[in-house]
């Protein structure tokens, strides 16, 4: 059975996204990004994360308005 | 021909033995020489005064943009901070494989772009805050309008406004001081984008009206508009709608002066509920008057 964590970042800064993804990855969890909001809902639908790291705002929407 | 006198002194009545006035002595003073002088001054003081109020302007316009790009710089160095932890991290270990250095590359490069942009953020900034006199130059209205876009896209992000922006190709040629329409353009974004708390849309555009010979900028917004009841009042100094201590009630007159001070028009389309477009027209530069620089 997989044990790893599931991570997600939420941003739409690039360099977030990234440097958080390569820095989680070190710890060896398992870790996929999303640059909106509703990208991060589809990718919610498709397998369960344990972590979301959502920024606050968004273009056209916060993070707060998609609970997830 | 007198064109202008003046009275010096109080008039003198002669009066007859019954106390009738009969005659009324008057002292005038030619003043058409020193007419032109006095207009000139006026017009010198009305240019000092505006440019007194950008600048004054200017500054609380940097408390307003302060913190978005505060934010805007900040988000970059936190991912640059991380990228230099993680590869430090790695090279300290002494686990530097291949694959590793074909990441950092990537890496490398994305820390050079993410802080290319805080590096341009802080210099618009900069830009921004120099204090310099007034400065008529010929000028490029569409640089000015993107140098105030890449000072306020930040803060429009945080406030959920979708800016879209539509710039006549070629440059819009005008004589102007940058800092007097930099500051134009700042009020009216600012005043657009307080008119739509919970987010809109925001369109700017330029374009050259080829028959007035006018470059035309707009700034339209889907804020709450303007009650036909305010019109009249609107570029009064001091006038505002907002709350104590939210406005200052100079930013619509800070437009109204530096574009009367740039020969140009203030056009406003508004409906109240619906958003309101403000339309500004300044004379282009003929190609004779240009450069030879094309300046």
């Amino acid at each position: 059975m997989d044990n790893k964590i599931r991570i997600m970042i939420v941003d739409d800064e690039l360099i977030v996204r990234e440097s958080l993804l390569n820095w989680f990855e070190k710890y060896g969890h398992e870790m996929d990004t999303a640059a909106s909001g509703l990208e991060a809902l589809e990718k919610l639908e498709q397998k369960p994360f344990h972590i979301l790291f959502v920024d606050i705002k968004f273009e056209r929407a916060s993070g707060t308005d998609h609970p997830v | 021909m007198v064109i202008g006198c003046i009275a010096t002194l109080p008039p003198i009545q002669i009066k007859n033995d019954d106390g009738d006035v009969i005659q009324v002595v008057e002292f005038w003073r030619d003043i058409t020489a020193e007419f032109s002088d006095r207009w000139n001054k006026r017009v010198k003081e009305f240019k000092s005064d505006i440019q007194k109020m950008v600048q004054e302007d200017r500054m609380i316009s940097l408390g307003k943009l302060a913190a978005s790009c505060a934010h805007e710089i900040n988000n970059p160095i936190q991912g640059v901070l991380i990228f230099c932890d993680y590869m430090l991290d790695i090279l300290n270990a002494g686990r530097l494989e291949d694959d590793h250095l074909k990441k950092f590359k990537d890496h490398l490069s994305l820390m050079s772009t993410e802080l290319e942009r805080c590096r341009n953020i802080v210099s618009g900034m900069l830009f921004f805050a120099r204090e310099s006199g007034l400065e008529h130059k010929h000028i490029d209205l569409n640089a000015i309008l993107n140098a105030v876009l890449s000072l306020t896209r930040h803060k429009l992000k945080l406030g959920n406004v979708k800016l879209t922006t539509d710039l006549y190709p070629a440059p819009l040629k005008a004589e102007g001081d940058i800092n007097q329409l930099q500051q134009c353009f700042l009020n009216l974004i600012f005043n657009a984008n307080e008119s739509m708390p919970e987010g809109g849309d925001l369109v700017v555009r330029s374009w050259m009206d080829e028959e007035s010979k006018n470059a035309c900028v707009e700034i339209r917004d889907t804020g709450y508009g303007i009650p036909e009841k305010l019109r009249d009042n609107l570029f009064d100094p001091f006038f505002t709608t907002k709350d104590v201590g939210q406005g200052t009630g100079l930013g619509l007159s800070i437009v109204h002066g530096v574009v009367k001070n740039h020969k140009g028009t203030i056009k406003i389309d508004s409906r109240e509920g619906e958003g309101a477009a403000f339309t500004l027209t300044f004379p282009v530069i003929s190609l004779v008057d240009r450069d030879p620089d094309g300046g």
